[in-house]
């Protein structure tokens, strides 16, 4: 103890630090880093959230289009109310099964119920059991229905053999335009019945 | 007493610099591509729903579609590629055995990637039935 309080009085330590060139360096790198990590971590953050954005409404496009045109395709007769799909079904033939939108199997007339609801697209398979009506895809803001006949007509009473639908999706609607995406749907049962005719 | 200090030399943190940068490189290369592949993603979601919508405006007006004296079905294509062309897209249509058969193409090309043309394109084959309504 002594011999070092005596070595701190009589002698000078010598001491080496950094010169204020080597600080101002390390600085201005270390800055850099942080700057371009912080660029990337945000950039990265908002494409990621884009990238998310675009597949949530491909899956909201999807399940619509798909379970939609399965019901359509299958049908008997539609009725469009509104935005409102109702979609029913004749006698399936002799061991052949058709579901409907939520999984159910076609009994004769089943009918689908297709619907613009709080949270999106909803389905109503009119089977009363605890899965008859279900949100089926998120996201789609507004539906726009119209029955159709032959090429630019909307037919009335029987002459429809399809129906066009208009899907808006708010979180993609600069990929989409301003009409959102409009498809049509023919009643395929119906017009291979009425040709068999 | 001198104590004897070791640092890094300047040759090791240069070289842990290029590490560094390499690596944020590829993370902006993953971003980059995580863009891409999701936009290309949703617009063959897009193109095949398109595609199908010809298809079935086809199916509602079977018989004058495979009519011979009517010209239904070049206006079925008119409209259709109108539609598409009106969404950024490009459609081209070619049916044979008397609109029978019919092979659809659609492609696009992605505004943030306009020199990438890979993975913008989607063709869809399909058949109709025979309506026999002359």
């Amino acid at each position: 103890m002594n011999d070092k309080q005596l070595n701190f009085s009589n002698k000078k330590i010598q001491q080496a630090g950094f010169t204020l060139i080597e600080l101002m360096v390390a600085m201005v790198i270390s800055l850099t880093l942080i700057f371009a990590c912080t660029t990337l971590y945000s950039s990265l953050k908002s494409s990621i959230t884009v990238a998310q954005k675009l597949s949530n409404a491909q899956e909201s496009l999807r399940g619509a289009f798909y379970l939609m045109s399965r019901s359509v395709r299958q049908a008997d007769d539609i009725e469009v109310s509104g935005a409102s799909l109702t979609v029913s079904f004749a006698t399936p033939p002799t061991a052949v099964e058709i579901y409907g939108c939520l999984g159910n199997l076609v009994t004769s007339g089943s009918t689908d119920t297709y619907y613009l609801g709080t949270s999106g697209l909803y389905c109503d398979d009119g089977h009363g059991a605890a899965i008859s009506d279900q949100l089926i895809a998120l996201n789609i803001n507004e539906l726009i229905l119209e029955e159709s006949g032959a090429l630019g007509t909307t037919a009335t009473g029987q002459g429809y053999n399809g129906v066009i639908v208009q899907l808006q999706i708010d979180e993609v609607s600069a990929a989409l335009g301003t009409d959102g995406l409009r498809f049509n749907l023919a009643l395929r049962q119906k017009v291979l019945a009425n040709l068999s005719e | 007493m001198r104590k004897t200090e070791k640092g890094f030399t300047l040759f090791e943190v240069l070289l842990s610099m290029f590490i560094a940068g390499v690596a944020l490189l590829g993370l902006a290369l993953m971003e980059v591509h995580i863009l891409k592949s999701s936009q290309s993603s949703f617009d063959y979601t897009v193109a095949t729903i398109r595609a199908n919508s010809f298809v079935d405006a086809v199916w509602m007006d079977l018989c004058n579609a495979q009519s011979a004296s009517q010209n239904t079905y070049s206006k079925i294509v008119t409209s259709w590629s109108d539609e598409i062309s009106a969404a950024g897209m490009t459609a081209s249509e070619t049916s044979s055995a008397a609109e029978r058969t019919t092979s659809l193409t659609i492609s696009w090309t992605d505004p943030r990637f306009t020199n990438d043309a890979s993975n913008s394109a989607l063709t869809l084959a399909a058949k109709f039935p025979d309506s026999d309504c002359g």
